[in-house]
């Protein structure tokens, strides 16, 4: 069976993406039996060549990110968007809610550790964008890998499905169905609150770690989460922070909690007030309905 | 999908206002269009119904009057029955209420109204395309009759279905059955009393609880417990006899589904000519108030007689199943709607680890299609999919001024905007409603929706509190009230151009007044957000 030819490119990301497929360990050894990774942050090889598979890590967040992004779509037969920046937009997104202007500002100005500071202005730098966009705002994607960062089985299993020619396929259901944690009050028909009150996971005294989180009056992102991590922070006595982003069957995740979270705990809302975007769309702000702050004067209703 | 669109001139009350002619020519491209003086004359009717059986169309839509009169009024109700009659699904019969909303309401700018009805139109003609058919299931009436309440009514009611060979039960949580305080009508219903206590088919419950209601309309199970003992009868109706004690109301509207009044008593679909309905088929009211002559008390009993025996001597009756469906490839068998549901119709099966509906219980309330936090649920007869588009619809009208989107729950805010163009108010052109189940039906993502749409405000009018239809809709939506508006908050979205309001109360139509103060303020800060 000849190779085939990959190269992947990280936008604006954390990288952890690249490290994630370098967690593949030995199994690594396989992958590079069927794929030839012409070009990647990995090699350092930043010209691409023409490929089958491109694989871009990261969002949308500069100018540059754009260009290169064109590149690589340009260069592959198959684009796989890796990783929840890519797919969803992502941690950085949740910059949407603020002006561009007080982005800079704080970061060059305002920090406690910038004396005299000023934000750096030169046409040799990339424009930094009014927001953060997912990669198929601006080039057609034809398969999403998502996860902070994704399971590297995930990356193998869709890599290798394309390699043999199969259609690789996400799980459809949310976390709920994977996470195997024990929820009998949220099977009784009872319209009482699960819980008195709402906790965050380090006001519990014990965790308990066989009970669903909602249970223990913990805020979980699992039910409004697409299943395919293997409940890893489960795993790990965390509730989830829904990095999986939505379901197919739901337009976006935050909206989607709030519904959930209003019959099941009470205030189901106090941890959103505190933080609304943080908390319900720590991942997706960009993919969901309202994107941004429309104050800032992008969309329909500027 | 062959559609054939139908346009009322509603006897001149449309047309006055609304260029009907245009309408219709306006869709005539796309789709078969007719236009008729009034859907309920005979003449009207006939021939719609022949241009029905001509085209064999797989779905209409009735563009004239507000769809409530069809379910408060009995001739209009014949008129979807003949259409159904002629194999069209009752979710294939579309409404766009140009007369109420829009002829009415706007008489002082026709042209602008003629284009509302254009996208009200295109909102219904969505539905019909987008609407799942509701499955039926053809019932054979059982013949027994359940009374609950022992009124002086219920016994001489009791008498009347008797004669016709009905079984009877009849159910009191008290001791014993109520007599007349007026001792002469107690005397001239006496032989009455003993007609009923004597009858073999006749079966008193004294000191019951009624602990469960489920089945079909023809088909009840009725769980209850008589003294120490279990009971579990099953009728072919229900009628509801106490009608006088809130608290009573209160405890079993869960069970029967029939919609209370501001006082928290029962209420018929219509106290002038339908006294006896609810909404429920199979379930029916008999008001009970003493102070009223005796021949009216008789001739209500007449009534509810005449409706149980006309109802339960029907060969079969096809039942339609209004139930949410589950996408079962979604479901993750979380148990959120297991929580919200108050009819305890659903239940997560324990192999599968989906969820399951009760089609004997489900109302088909939408509660749980809003908590589903994966969008597993769906009800067939208001999808997502489709609020979701005829919000979009809704917003490309006349796109210059600043819009408001009402939602209007089913039980009342649909009826409070019908009321205000009844009643000659007129309000702001680009106030643009959408019917909707029931305030518990109110998907955040809705919401965010219109904003993104464009709309500068929404306003959801739904029942006051103590009266919403599905009990719960209104609990489960103020449980969320304050993460809407955190969510518009976090958006940079003014959180008071989102009002929740209650449709009519104590007379005041609130709908249209929060509506238009709504609109006004939008208006005179430069179109909001």
């Amino acid at each position: 069976m000849s190779k085939v030819t990959a190269a992947s490119v990280w936008l604006q990301g954390c990288s952890g993406c690249h490290i994630s497929l370098l967690d593949l360990n030995e199994e690594l050894l396989d992958l590079l039996d069927a794929v030839d990774l012409k070009a990647s942050p990995i090699q350092d090889i930043k010209e691409i060549p023409e490929v089958t598979v491109g694989i871009v890590e990261g969002c949308v967040s500069n100018s540059h990110n754009i260009t290169v992004l064109k590149k690589i779509r340009e260069k592959s037969k198959i684009l796989i968007a890796l990783g929840t920046c890519a797919c969803f937009g992502g941690i950085s997104g949740i910059r949407n809610i603020f002006e561009r202007q007080e982005l800079l500002n704080t970061a060059y100005v305002e920090a406690p550790s910038v004396i005299d500071g000023k934000v750096p202005g030169s046409s040799s730098i990339p424009e930094f964008l009014d927001n953060v966009k997912p990669i198929h705002s601006y080039v057609k994607v034809d398969y999403y890998i998502p996860g902070c960062p994704p399971l590297p089985s995930m990356i193998k299993d869709v890599l290798f499905a394309l390699v043999k020619g199969e259609e690789p396929a996400l799980p459809k259901k949310s976390l709920c169905d994977e996470c195997g944690r024990e929820h009998r009050e949220m099977l009784s028909p009872k319209r009482e609150f699960l819980t008195d009150s709402v906790v965050s996971v380090m006001e519990l005294e014990t965790i308990d770690p066989d009970k669903c989180f909602l249970e223990q009056g913990v805020l979980c992102m699992g039910p409004a989460t697409r299943e395919g991590c293997h409940a890893r922070c489960m795993k790990g006595n965390m509730p989830c922070r829904g990095c999986m982003g939505p379901t197919p069957g739901a337009l976006e995740q935050g909206a989607k909690i709030i519904n959930a979270l209003g019959s099941v705990l009470p205030a189901g809302g106090l941890m959103f007030m505190e933080d609304m975007v943080g908390t319900g769309y720590r991942y997706s702000l960009p993919v969901s309905i309202v994107p941004t702050n429309i104050k800032k004067g992008d969309g329909k209703n500027g | 999908m062959k559609i054939g669109l139908f346009f009322s001139r509603s006897n001149g009350q449309t047309d006055r206002v609304v260029n009907v002619e245009h309408l219709a020519k306006h869709f005539s491209q796309n789709y078969y269009t007719f236009v008729v003086d009034d859907f309920f004359t005979t003449s009207g009717l006939t021939a719609m119904l022949a241009e029905i059986d001509k085209n064999s169309f797989d779905a209409v839509v009735l563009a004239g009057d507000s769809p409530l009169n069809y379910l408060t009024n009995k001739s209009a109700e014949f008129v979807i029955n003949q259409i159904e009659a002629r194999g069209i699904n009752t979710n294939k019969i579309g409404f766009a209420n140009i007369k109420e909303q829009v002829a009415l309401a706007h008489p002082s700018f026709p042209q602008r109204a003629t284009e509302k009805a254009i996208v009200l139109v295109e909102v219904a003609i969505e539905k019909v395309k987008t609407a799942r058919p509701l499955k039926t299931r053809d019932i054979a009436p059982h013949p027994a009759v359940a009374i609950i309440g022992a009124t002086p009514g219920a016994m001489l009611t009791a008498q009347r279905l008797l004669e016709r060979n009905f079984k009877v039960f009849i159910i009191d949580k008290t001791g014993c059955y109520r007599n007349f305080s007026n001792k002469e009508n107690q005397d001239k219903i006496t032989s009455v009393i003993t007609f009923v206590e004597m009858h073999p088919r006749t079966k008193f419950f004294f000191n019951t609880q009624i602990s469960d209601i489920y089945g079909y309309a023809g088909r009840f199970t009725l769980d209850i417990t008589s003294g120490d003992q279990k009971v579990s009868l099953t009728v072919g109706s229900i009628v509801v006899a106490n009608t006088t004690d809130r608290e009573f109301a209160n405890d079993i509207r869960p069970l029967v589904h029939i919609d209370v009044n501001e006082e928290g008593l029962f209420k018929p679909v219509n106290p002038d000519t339908l006294q006896v309905f609810t909404n429920e088929k199979g379930i029916f009211l008999l008001p009970d108030d003493e102070n009223q002559k005796l021949s009216n008390i008789v001739s209500l009993s007449d009534s509810v007689a005449f409706a149980v025996t006309s109802f339960l001597e029907r060969k079969e009756i096809c039942y339609k199943i209004v139930v949410s469906e589950i996408n079962e490839e979604l479901c993750s068998g979380c148990g959120t709607c297991v929580k919200t549901c108050l009819f305890k119709a659903s239940s997560i099966d324990s192999i599968r680890k989906v969820s399951v509906i009760d089609e004997q219980r489900c109302k088909g309330c939408g509660n749980c299609v809003t908590s589903c936090p994966t969008g597993a649920r769906d009800l067939l007869t208001f999808p997502q999919k489709y609020l979701t588009k005829a919000i979009e619809l809704l917003s490309n009208f006349d796109t210059d001024s600043p819009k408001i989107l009402a939602f209007l729950c089913e039980g009342c805010g649909y009826s409070a905007l019908d009321l205000a163009g009844i009643t000659a108010v007129e309000y702001d052109i680009n106030i643009m409603p959408l019917g909707i189940r029931c305030g518990g039906n109110i998907d955040t993502q809705l919401i965010l929706d219109a904003y993104k749409q464009g709309f500068k405000g929404v306003v959801i009018c739904k029942c006051p509190d103590s009266d919403c239809r599905n009990i719960v809709g209104n609990t489960d939506l103020d449980r969320r009230a304050n993460l809407f508006r955190d969510i518009l908050r976090s958006r940079g979205i003014d959180a008071d151009t989102l009002q929740i309001i209650e449709g009519i109360r104590e007379g005041q139509n609130n709908c249209i007044n929060s509506v238009t103060a709504l609109y006004d303020e939008i208006k005179s800060n430069g179109g909001g957000n």
